[in-house]
């Protein structure tokens, strides 16, 4: 798990001509004026991880409205006990019409036997991300070996 | 005689003591509950201690007959694998958390309760965990009121208050003999009946954090759907104070359930 933190400030004025007291001076009222923004970029790693697509929904629901800190933009690729795997995508005051618009089907052949090797993973953009509890959800949605399997042997048996 | 109907409490100690308030400002004459006392939140044996110290009439819950017998996850009773892990969660918290008291009381309660032609159930007369939901087929509500012989059924469990009034009902059987292969229609008339969910003291679902319940006058056969404000900070301070999962707090702020309702409608837990 990798978090790395951004510091971004306002300006208009070009870097080159200010000299370190005026940048002091300018990063001093930025922050008294609050406008010095702390934001967060959080990643994981999916790998092989394989989600309950019921649960994936109450998750994306509760990360998307702010359950787990105040989100600008979230992307995942996610596998599912179907052997798809899809996009999702989330970007914060984008009018959201129909909410299957966000996400997309991975254009790739489902995976029906064992765990997928295809990239898999969530990408947050925001601030005060609560890593640990979207990694303890994110666990909860995740299928183990004997589901997975069962889920597998139905649908080959249908096919 | 107005009637106060209250249900699923979940633990939520802050939504009853103002539902009770507002009980006291309608002048109701009598309260019933459907269950549910425990569960999810913060504060079962205040929750309990309280019902059983007004002596309210209570039938027994989903959550407080798993509390009692051991939680039996049939897998139909979670819709996903996150509601599985989450109520488990819950109830083990709630388990540890209870008094021998608490417990006791919860064992005693009766699946169902009658008073005059009314009668009080939490999820339907069969089972405390099936659903009836607003939508469930006519044919199947009809049923579940006359299979207790009352007029009215009071029922809780979807936390979705709603009257459901059942107008000229008529049921048609077709009973076959097995020695011959003739068959025999009986039809039966029924009298207007009606199911009346009274909503959920503690876990709302209808969007906003207002705890709801319903007042009954007998004599003008009028509901009134009553949603109070609460201070359900209070009750997310608790909830993570007290060590249950923090997006219990999260949603409950937001007027979400803490897990979400079966699919089925007519479900029936087969244990």
């Amino acid at each position: 798990m990798r978090i790395i933190i951004i510091l971004i400030y306002n300006y208009e004025t070009d870097l080159n001509s200010l000299d370190s007291a005026t940048l002091k001076t300018m990063v001093q009222q930025n922050l008294e004026s609050n406008s010095l923004v702390s934001v967060q970029v959080w990643q994981l790693n999916l790998f092989q991880t394989v989600l309950d697509p019921a649960s994936l929904d109450i998750f994306w629901a509760e990360i998307t409205a702010g359950a787990y800190g105040k989100v600008d933009r979230v992307e995942g690729l996610f596998n599912l006990a179907d052997g798809r795997g899809f996009q999702f995508r989330f970007v914060a005051g984008e009018e959201v019409i129909d909410p299957e618009s966000q996400y997309t089907e991975i254009d790739d052949a489902p995976c029906l036997v064992g765990r997928p090797d295809r990239p898999s993973g969530l990408q947050v953009v925001g601030e005060q991300v609560d890593g640990e509890g979207i990694q303890a959800t994110l666990a909860a949605c995740s299928l183990p070996d004997h589901i997975l399997e069962y889920h597998q042997s139905q649908i080959n048996a249908q096919a | 005689m107005k009637l106060a109907v209250i249900s699923c409490i979940h633990g939520n100690y802050e939504a009853l003591n103002s539902v009770l308030s507002d009980i006291d400002d309608q002048k109701a004459d009598k309260i019933f509950c459907l269950g549910d006392l425990v569960g999810y939140g913060p504060h079962p044996n205040a929750v309990v201690e309280m019902i059983r110290s007004l002596d309210i009439p209570t039938v027994q819950g989903c959550w407080d007959e798993d509390v009692v017998e051991g939680l039996n996850a049939c897998e139909c009773s979670y819709p996903s694998l996150l509601a599985e892990v989450r109520g488990k969660l819950a109830h083990e918290w709630t388990d540890r958390e209870i008094t021998p008291e608490t417990r006791e009381f919860l064992t005693q309660l009766p699946i169902t309760h009658r008073y005059e032609n009314l009668c009080f159930v939490h999820g339907s007369p069969y089972n405390q965990h099936e659903y009836l939901m607003p939508e469930v087929s006519a044919f199947t509500a009809l049923e579940r009121v006359m299979s207790t012989g009352a007029d009215v059924l009071f029922c809780g469990h979807t936390h979705i208050p709603y009257v459901r009034t059942l107008a000229s009902g008529s049921l048609q059987v077709r009973v076959r003999s097995a020695q011959d292969t003739t068959s025999e229609f009986r039809h039966f008339e029924a009298p207007v009946k009606q199911i009346i969910n009274a909503g959920s003291v503690g876990e709302p679902r209808h969007g906003r954090t207002d705890a709801t319940y319903v007042i009954y006058d007998t004599e003008s056969q009028k509901t009134m759907l009553r949603e109070v404000k609460y201070e359900y900070q209070k009750t997310c301070e608790a909830i993570v104070a007290k060590g249950l999962p923090k997006i219990f707090a999260w949603r409950l702020a937001q007027g979400l359930e803490y897990a979400e309702r079966a699919e089925d409608p007519t479900h029936i837990c087969e244990r």
